[in-house]
């Protein structure tokens, strides 16, 4: 590769690693995109845009002159000529509201954007800079805010006297508070980022952290907050001029219609109120519905960027949620099955057996597969190993067996679980509930946004019991008190008052064990439950599994990425490369005499491998994103001991040559797996 | 200490440095005591070296290094840049200071505005400390991703098309920008899968031979600072408890706590992981708002002696170059500096 003319006299310390994925559409579009999605979006947009049009054009678009008085027609009802009739003065109503039209747009751009104008800086400032300023603003802001904002408004338009510019002056002012405390609470939350600090730590003045880091992410709250408020400014303005504060008669505005026809027409003519009044509800609710749309889809832009695997508290919590739901209620929710034939269950069968699963997802760019052919098994009191790269489909796996992905995007497109020689994909809903928490349980990595944070710990115990037993209160309490002794969380009786938050990390993680347990399961499935723990905790964590798996003789699939946390617990491990389990077998088989050379390249690059001193072995290049899955061996690309055979050929997991005289299963995938000598860990 | 010799004062110089964080409670704010995130530190790193600096989460190791950053004022104590006292200076000469200071974060994509592409991002840094047209901020951009082993295609790329360990390469180009003498690097390789863990740590080594650039290295896991570790400082509850080179507290640890983080470690290999000896922590870290008296070590300690329940252990120099805070050096069996496994053979204690 070339290298740039080299001003610092160094060369690249590592080999330059080009741009791989194509690049993605641009934010913007992207956010047009799904702002369209939506058909009230669009009825709105539409609706906002006539009138603009009405607003810009004015009387050119107007069918008569608004204030054209014709004394013969008064109140005529809506006929070819005047199609909303005319008013007490025959003056055409509807020439009238769309000249009107641009008083109300004028006024809700104008006192929105103005507003949003003078509290951004006040917001950002207070916020950023806090301590004494941020004290007085938010004093005067708060005083502000606790009159109803249309009685401030009438007592500074009163203040200031009659008129369309002294009006919307008033609802600025009152506008200001909202939006000041909108901005503050944002720049708080993004002051707190760690990108902030990055930026203070490199010595960026604070002007520039102001403008250039903390704005733009405070921007899309504020503009869905101004957004909101365009329908209370029409609303102000409506009711100002209703109490003829605003636009003077003659001239039109659709707050003053109103007036007119409520003094005039009321009893006699009801209808004319009609029309002012429907502009004025739509208008509101056009806004209402905009901006609620770009609230959902910034929110949506800003949470899930394009690489799927980057979004996992917020998938771990939908997880969760939906685990939640379903266990109660919904019917629907589990994932969908289109598998057209159904594999045979092993003989004998074991506890659990996956044959031949693969997963698929429905995403925006089309389907894709994410998990191909995985068949593994599990026997009663054995500890199964599922390790891999982040973006292998570990986690998908996992919750393909539980049927806990939802459908849409996910389908189970071939393959059958058998659990029990049960097959779990031909079960219905009430059959699947049963089985889970109950039979078949599941622990997540992330205790902090697994457990329901509103809920003391003895609740959520109790909740996982009742959903499986009917028991009285005082069982279910003593089981709860009996599996927090179990998991060896000291003083039980009073933790079962305390609430998520007030415990540590590794509490937390035990506590969800203890959850999982709590209807004594035969198999639990553990999405790395100690990743996010310490080395020293972690090492409490395996303990506690070891000696609760021995005790309760239970069957576990641990999923981590740590191959040292695998060589600890567990009895049989699998690699999962790209959707594919590419060797499988007993651990010390696979960790010791290794014969696919992804296992070897992870084992090697583990750091309590190599020598200190020494570089680490890496493997080169990266995970395939699931669509740009390479044809031949998946691990081609990155292999070292790649053939030409290895680009064009089919490869399959076959028993490895240690494998088949063996008493357990070695499987491999790998053309060369006899040829090769691979280094196992020492 | 040992290493700082012939090239004057060293880079870095904690002395009893504290940050006290008030903890307050009810709508008045009344301070109800105090978390002792750092409780008296005295760190040195030298020059091109790097330290690591290991201890379990809550420890205070990312509010020390925050402290050298002066991202945090210490309650009391001092921090010397150089032989000079940094904590007092404000303003510019805080700016100006900053330059020779740069931190890489554990997530990267937390660490990385959303909004900015990496280009902005690189820039940043130039913008505060260098005079570069646009032309050459950006030239000088493409370079630095060259340097930490990436495209500069990548330049035009947000955030979230990058992956963790792309991004976190990312960010030690942004650190390098202008040419720092010190990399704080807090759990730069914790949210990192093994693949590309192995990847950023081979980077820090090399920048490290290549840029004579000191590093304090942040880690809860002892195993991945000793790869690239000159020294290495163990932490517990706000104090440093051992800190001596690498390879004597990676292979003879004196203290009872690195010998039970050492324990911890899970080794990939099936056979030795469950012949070892494992010794398990009970409990967890105490709260720093409210640390055992004496030794602060003793409410977990497997060798706790009576003393260590009303004494804080002194300062003990081992011959080795380690400094090691603990009774058993000076009381009881009297290690007298040797490793702790030798209390478990047998070696001292029959004396
Ligand atoms: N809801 C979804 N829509 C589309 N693709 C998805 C979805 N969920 C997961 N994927 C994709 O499926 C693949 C496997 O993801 P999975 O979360 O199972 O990986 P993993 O092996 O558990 O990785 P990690 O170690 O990061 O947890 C990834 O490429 C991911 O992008
Ligand atoms: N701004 C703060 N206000 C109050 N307490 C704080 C603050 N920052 C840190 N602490 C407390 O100080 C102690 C040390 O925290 P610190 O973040 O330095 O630990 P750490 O060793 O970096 O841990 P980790 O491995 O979790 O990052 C913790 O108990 C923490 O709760
Ligand atoms: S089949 Fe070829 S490319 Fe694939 S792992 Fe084996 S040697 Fe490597
Ligand atoms: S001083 Fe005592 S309690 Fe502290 S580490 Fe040493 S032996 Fe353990
Ligand atoms: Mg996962
Ligand atoms: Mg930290």
């Amino acid at each position: 590769m070339s290298l740039r003319p080299d001003t610092t006299g160094l060369a690249p310390v590592a080999a330059v690693e080009t741009v791989a994925t194509a690049r993605s559409t641009s934010p913007r579009l992207r956010l047009v995109r799904r702002l369209l999605r939506k058909r009230g979006t669009v009825l709105a947009i539409a609706f906002l845009m006539l009138v603009a049009i009405a607003a810009i054009f004015g009387t050119a678009v107007a069918p008569h002159d608004p204030n054209a008085q014709d004394i013969l027609n008064s109140n005529d009802v809506p006929s070819w000529s005047h199609p909303f009739g005319t008013d007490d003065l025959g003056r055409d109503i509807l020439s009238r509201l769309i000249v009107g039209a641009r008083i109300s747009v004028r006024i809700s751009l104008q006192t929105v954007l103005l507003a949003g104008l003078i509290a951004l800086p006040i917001g950002l400032v207070s916020g950023y800079i806090g301590g004494r300023l941020d004290n007085l603003l938010m004093r005067i802001v708060d005083a502000m805010l606790a009159f109803p904002p249309l009685v401030l408004a009438i007592a500074v338009a009163g203040l200031l006297g009659k008129g369309v510019g002294n009006v919307a002056l008033a609802i600025t002012i009152v506008m200001v508070p909202g939006f000041a405390r909108l901005v503050r609470a944002s720049t708080l939350a993004v002051k707190e980022e760690t990108f902030v600090e990055a930026s203070r730590s490199i010595g960026t003045r604070t002007r520039r952290i102001l403008s250039h880091r903390i704005l733009p992410n405070v921007r899309s709250p504020l503009i869905v907050g101004m957004s909101l408020a365009f329908g209370a400014a029409i609303l102000a303005e409506a009711g100002l001029s209703f109490l003829g504060l605003s636009q003077q008669p003659p001239n039109a505005s659709w707050g003053n219609m109103l007036r007119r026809a409520y003094d005039h027409s009321l009893y006699t003519h009801p209808w004319q109120l009609w029309f002012p009044g429907a502009v004025i509800a739509l208008m509101v609710l056009a806004y209402n519905t905009l901006g609620d749309a770009l609230r959902d889809a910034l929110s949506a832009s800003q949470w899930v960027p394009t690489r799927d695997h980057h979004r996992k508290p917020w998938q771990a919590w939908n997880v969760l949620q939906a685990w939640q739901q379903r266990q109660r209620k919904t019917r629907r929710g589990l994932t969908a099955v289109t598998r057209i034939e159904v594999p045979a269950a092993p003989d004998p069968a074991p506890l659990l057996a996956v044959e031949h699963l693969s997963l698929e997802f429905d995403t925006e760019q089309g389907r894709v597969r994410v998990v191909d052919d995985v068949s593994f098994s599990v026997a009663s009191g054995e500890v199964l190993g599922l390790v891999g790269e982040s973006g292998s489909g570990k986690t998908v796996t996992s919750l393909a067996i539980m049927r806990l992905l939802g459908s849409p995007p996910a389908r189970i497109a071939e393959g059958a679980v058998y659990f029990e020689g049960r097959d779990l994909f031909a079960l219905s809903f009430d059959e699947m509930r049963a089985i889970r928490g109950a039979e078949l349980s599941m622990v997540f990595q992330d205790p902090m946004t697994s457990l329901n944070p509103a809920y003391t710990i003895g609740d959520q115990l109790r909740e996982a019991l009742r959903l499986h037993e009917h028991v009285d209160r005082a069982t279910a309490r003593a089981r709860a008190r009996e599996m927090l002794d179990l998991v060896q969380i000291p003083a039980p009786e009073q933790r079962l008052h305390e609430y998520p938050h007030q415990l540590s990390g590794g509490m937390r993680q035990r506590v969800m064990l203890a959850i999982a347990l709590m209807c004594r399961p035969k198999l639990l499935i553990a999405d790395e439950p100690t990743t996010a723990l310490d080395v020293t905790i972690q090492a409490q964590m395996l303990d506690l599994l070891r000696s609760l798996q021995r005790e309760l003789d239970l069957s576990v699939i641990f999923v981590t990425h740590d191959l040292g946390v695998v060589a600890d617990i567990c009895d049989r491990v699998a690699v999962m490369y790209s959707g594919q389990i590419v060797e499988q077998g007993t651990v010390g088989e696979v960790f010791t005499r290794p014969q696919q050379p992804y296992t070897e390249g992870l084992l090697a690059a583990m750091p309590q491998t190599g020598r200190a001193g020494d570089a680490l072995y890496v493997i080169p290049g990266q995970v395939p994103h699931p669509r740009a899955w390479p044809g031949g061996c998946r691990f081609h690309p990155r292999c070292a001991y790649v053939i030409d055979a290895c680009r064009s050929e089919r490869v399959s997991l076959t028993a490895g040559p240690n494998g088949a005289a063996g008493p357990t299963p070695h499987d491999v995938r790998c053309l060369r797996s006899g040829e090769l000598d691979l280094r196992g860990s020492q | 200490m040992t290493a700082i010799t012939s090239a004057g004062p060293a880079l870095l110089e904690t002395r009893q440095v504290r940050k006290l964080f008030p903890i307050e409670r009810g709508l008045r704010r009344r301070v109800h005591g105090h978390v002792r995130a750092v409780d008296g530190v005295d760190l040195v790193v030298p020059r091109a070296t790097t330290v690591g600096l290991v201890g379990e989460s809550g420890s205070g190791k990312s509010t020390l290094g925050r402290l050298v950053l002066r991202l945090i004022e210490p309650t009391s104590g001092q921090v010397c840049f150089e032989g000079n006292d940094i904590t007092t200076l404000h303003g510019r000469e805080l700016r100006e200071l900053r330059r020779n200071f740069q931190i890489v974060f554990q997530d990267p994509y937390s660490s990385f505005d959303a909004t900015a592409t990496m280009l902005d991002s690189l820039r940043e840094p130039m913008r505060a400390h260098l005079e570069l047209d646009a032309a050459q901020q950006t030239a000088r951009a493409a370079e630095l991703l060259e340097i930490v082993g990436m495209s500069p295609e990548y330049l035009t790329r947000y955030p979230y098309e990058l992956s963790g360990g792309q991004l976190q390469r990312a960010g030690v180009a942004r650190a390098l920008t202008v040419d720092p003498k010190l990399l704080i690097l807090d759990e730069p390789v914790s949210s990192l899968d093994v693949s590309t863990q192995a990847q950023v740590i081979n980077l820090f080594a090399q920048l490290q031979d290549r840029l004579h650039v000191a590093m304090l290295f942040i880690a809860h896991d002892l195993s991945i600072v000793r790869h690239v570790s000159e020294r290495i400082a163990v932490m517990y509850l706000g104090r440093i408890v051992e800190d001596g080179p690498a390879a004597a507290v990676y292979d003879q640890p004196k203290h009872p706590y690195t010998e039970a983080l050492l324990s911890a470690i899970p080794v990939p290999n099936p056979v030795r992981q469950r012949e070892r000896r494992r010794i398990i922590l009970e409990g967890d870290i105490p709260s720093p708002a409210n640390p055992p008296a004496g030794c602060r070590f003793h409410t977990r300690c497997p060798y706790v002696l009576d003393v260590c329940r009303a004494e804080d252990p002194p300062p003990f120099l081992t011959p080795d170059g380690t400094t090691v805070f603990c009774h058993l050096h000076t009381s009881g069996p009297q290690l007298e500096g040797a490793s702790i496994g030798d209390l478990r053979t047998g070696d001292r204690s029959a004396q």
